[in-house]
C-alpha cells in the first residue's frame, strides 16, 4: 500500500556521474544551480539548458527519471508563468479582455520558469545517482570547516545517516500495520473527525512501540561494538578526488563564471 | 465452491516505476474448504503477495482470484473479505495496541458490528481455543511473553470466526516446544471447527506435520502441487529450489537406499519412528 513511496530517488548504475566524489558532486550542482539563476536572458536559458542536457547524458538512463520529479511543480511554475506573463508591463502581445500579455511578461516568465525546472531536473539528477549515505557523507566532509565553530557535524551526519537508513524499514513496517489492522476491520475513511482521530490509534500505537524497540537494539548494538561519539574514524569506502570530480567542478564554475561576467558586461 | 480459486494471477510490486518487480507469474490453483493447505516456498518467492490476494489486501492486476465463489476483482467484495478471510501476518504481537488484553482480542468482533454480549463471548472462546488462562484477560499485552503475545495476537483474528484462515509464518521465532504447541492447537481448532486453514511458512515441517495438501513455490510461480507425500517424493526438485526435505523422509529414504524395507512416505516424527520400529521388531523376530 506504500508500496509508491520510494525514499529520495535513487537508482544504482555505474553512469560517469554515479561515479563521482559525493562532495564534489554537491559542489558543482550548487556552483551550477548558482550559474543557473545568474545566466542573463533568453540565449542564457539556452546555455543552461544545455548544461542539464549535458549532466542528465552522462548520468545515462537513470536520470530520465528525473522528469517524474517535474509533475508536482507543473501546477506551481504553469501558474506562477502565467501571473508573470500578464503582470508584467509593456509591448503587448496577446490582449484578453483587460489583460495584456506583454513580450517583457512572456520573457521574464520563461526565465523564470525554466530556471526553476532547471534546478530542479539537476538536483533530481543529483538525487537519483548518488545514495541517500554517499549525499550524507558528502554533506559531512562539505561541512567540516564547521566544526571549528563548535557544530557536532559527525554526528550529525550519524543521525542522518541512521534516520536515512531505518526510513524503508519504517515504510515496510508501517505498511504490514496498515495490512493487519484493515484485516481486523481498521477503517480510515469513514465517520467524522474525532472519529477518524480515534481510528488512527491502531495504527500509530504499534509503530511507534516498533520505534522505540528499534531505536533501543540499535543503541545496545552500537554499544556493544564500543562506539563513541566524535573520535577519529576511518571510513569503509575512502573518498578519493579523481579527474572526473575536477573536471566536473572546473566545468561548471566557468559556467558560473561566465554568468557572473555577463552579468557585469551589463547584459 | 472452492474456498479460494486462483486463474493466472499475475502481480509486479510498484509496477511502473524503476524498482517494479514481478512477485507472482500465472500462478493457478484450488483451494478446498475443510482443508489445511500449506504454501511453502523460500523467502522472496511470492507467498506473502499471493495469501494478500485472498482477503482483498491485494487486487489481482492480471487474471482472477475468487473468495468463497466472489470475485475480488470488485472492490466491494475486496472491502468486506476480512469479514471472512481472517489473515495472521508475520509477528503478529508487534500489532497489538490495546490497553488490556480483552480490548486487543474484541477489536474485530467490535469492527464485525457484534453486540457487547457476543463480543465477550467470542473474545473467551477464542481465548479458550488458543489456550490461554482468562486471567490475562485484565493485564496489558505489552506485559506478556513473546510466545503468549503472539497467541494473543492469533485469538484477536480467531474472535472474528473466520471461514478461511491465513497464517503467514505463524511459527517463526518460537521455540521448538511453542512450535509444536502452537501447530497441534492449529490442528485441533480446524478439526474442531472445519474452517480452512492456509498455512504460509518457509518451514516445510511444519507443512509437513499439518497439511493435507502442499503447493510449493518458486521465484513466484508454483512450482510443485499435491498431497504431502507425494511432494515429498521428489526431494531433489525441493532442494533445487532451496527448501530442505522433512528430516523423516530424509532418515527413511537413507535407511532404504540401505537395504532396509521401511516405507518412504512416512509423515511426521511419530510416524517415522513407529515405522522404524515395526522394522526393527520383526527384524528381531526372524533374528535378521
Amino acid at each position: 500500500m506504500l508500496g509508491n513511496i520510494t525514499l529520495g530517488q535513487y537508482i544504482a548504475g555505474e553512469s560517469p556521474v554515479h561515479k563521482l566524489n559525493p562532495s564534489c558532486k554537491i559542489i558543482a550542482v550548487m556552483i551550477t544551480s548558482g550559474g543557473i539563476l545568474l545566466q542573463p536572458g533568453i540565449q542564457g536559458l539556452l546555455i543552461s539548458g544545455g548544461v542539464v542536457l549535458l549532466a542528465m547524458m552522462f548520468a545515462g538512463k537513470a536520470s530520465f527519471y528525473a522528469f517524474r520529479g517535474l509533475k508536482p511543480l507543473l501546477f506551481l511554475v504553469g501558474f506562477s508563468f502565467l501571473f508573470q506573463a500578464f503582470s508584467i508591463p509593456g509591448e503587448p502581445v496577446l490582449t484578453l479582455g483587460k489583460f495584456d500579455i506583454t513580450k517583457q511578461g512572456l520573457e521574464k516568465a520563461s526565465l523564470m520558469a525554466g530556471r526553476l525546472l532547471y534546478i530542479v531536473l539537476l538536483a533530481s539528477v543529483l538525487t537519483i545517482t548518488t545514495s541517500p549515505i554517499a549525499l550524507t557523507h558528502g554533506l559531512e566532509k562539505i561541512l567540516q570547516p564547521f566544526k571549528k565553530i563548535g557544530i557536532p557535524v559527525r554526528e550529525l551526519a550519524v543521525m542522518m545517516t541512521i534516520a536515512l537508513r531505518f526510513i524503508p524499514t519504517l515504510i515496510n513496517e508501517a505498511d504490514t500495520i496498515i495490512k493487519a489492522q484493515r484485516s481486523r476491520g481498521s477503517d480510515l475513511t469513514s465517520g467524522g473527525f474525532t472519529k477518524r482521530m480515534k481510528a488512527l490509534i491502531p495504527f500509530i500505537v504499534p509503530l511507534l512501540a516498533g520505534s522505540l524497540r528499534r531505536a533501543e537494539e540499535l543503541a545496545m548494538a552500537m554499544e556493544a561494538r564500543c562506539y563513541r561519539g566524535d573520535i577519529k574514524r576511518t571510513t569503509m569506502y575512502r573518498m578519493t578526488v579523481g579527474r572526473g570530480d575536477v573536471l566536473a567542478v572546473l566545468l561548471s564554475s566557468i559556467f558560473a563564471i561566465e554568468a557572473v561576467i555577463l552579468r557585469l558586461a551589463g547584459w | 465452491m472452492w474456498a479460494v480459486e486462483v486463474k493466472s494471477l499475475s502481480y509486479i510490486h510498484s509496477m511502473g516505476t524503476p524498482f517494479a518487480k514481478q512477485a507472482l507469474k500465472d500462478v493457478s490453483l484450488n483451494i478446498a474448504q475443510g482443508q489445511i493447505v500449506g504454501i511453502i516456498g523460500p523467502t522472496g518467492s511470492g507467498k506473502s503477495t499471493l495469501v494478500q490476494h485472498f482477503n482483498g489486501l491485494l487486487a489481482p492486476q492480471k487474471g482472477s482470484v475468487n473468495v468463497l465463489g466472489r470475485s475480488t476483482a470488485d472492490k466491494a467484495v475486496r472491502m468486506n473479505l476480512w469479514k471472512e478471510v481472517g489473515l495472521v501476518f508475520q509477528y503478529p504481537e508487534q500489532q497489538l495496541f490495546e490497553e488490556t488484553v480483552y480490548d486487543d482480542i474484541a477489536f474485530g468482533p467490535k469492527n464485525l458490528g457484534l453486540n457487547e454480549i457476543e463480543v465477550k463471548k467470542r473474545v473467551i472462546k477464542a481465548l479458550d481455543d488458543i489456550g490461554l488462562p482468562e486471567e490475562i484477560l485484565s493485564r496489558s499485552p505489552q506485559s506478556l511473553s513473546g510466545g503468549m503475545k503472539r497467541r494473543v495476537a492469533i485469538a484477536g483474528i480467531l474472535a472474528m470466526q473466520p471461514k478461511i484462515l491465513v497464517l503467514d509464518e505463524p511459527t517463526a521465532g518460537l521455540d521448538p516446544a511453542a512450535k509444536s504447541r502452537f501447530l497441534n492447537l492449529i490442528r485441533k481448532l480446524q478439526q474442531s471447527t472445519g474452517i480452512t486453514v492456509i498455512l504460509v511458512t518457509h518451514s516445510i515441517d511444519d507443512a509437513a506435520e499439518l497439511a493435507h495438501w502442499l503447493v510449493v513455490m518458486d521465484r513466484g510461480r508454483i512450482a510443485l502441487q499435491g498431497k504431502p507425500k507425494d511432494i515429498f517424493k521428489q526431494p531433489e526438485r525441493l532442494i533445487q529450489i532451496g527448501l530442505n526435505v522433512p528430516v523423516e523422509i530424509e532418515v527413511t529414504r537413507k535407511l532404504f537406499e540401505m537395504g532396509i524395507p521401511v516405507r518412504t512416505d512416512v509423515l511426521g516424527l511419530n510416524e517415522a519412528v513407529e515405522e522404524i520400529a515395526r522394522i526393527r521388531d520383526r527384524r528381531k523376530k526372524t533374528g535378521g
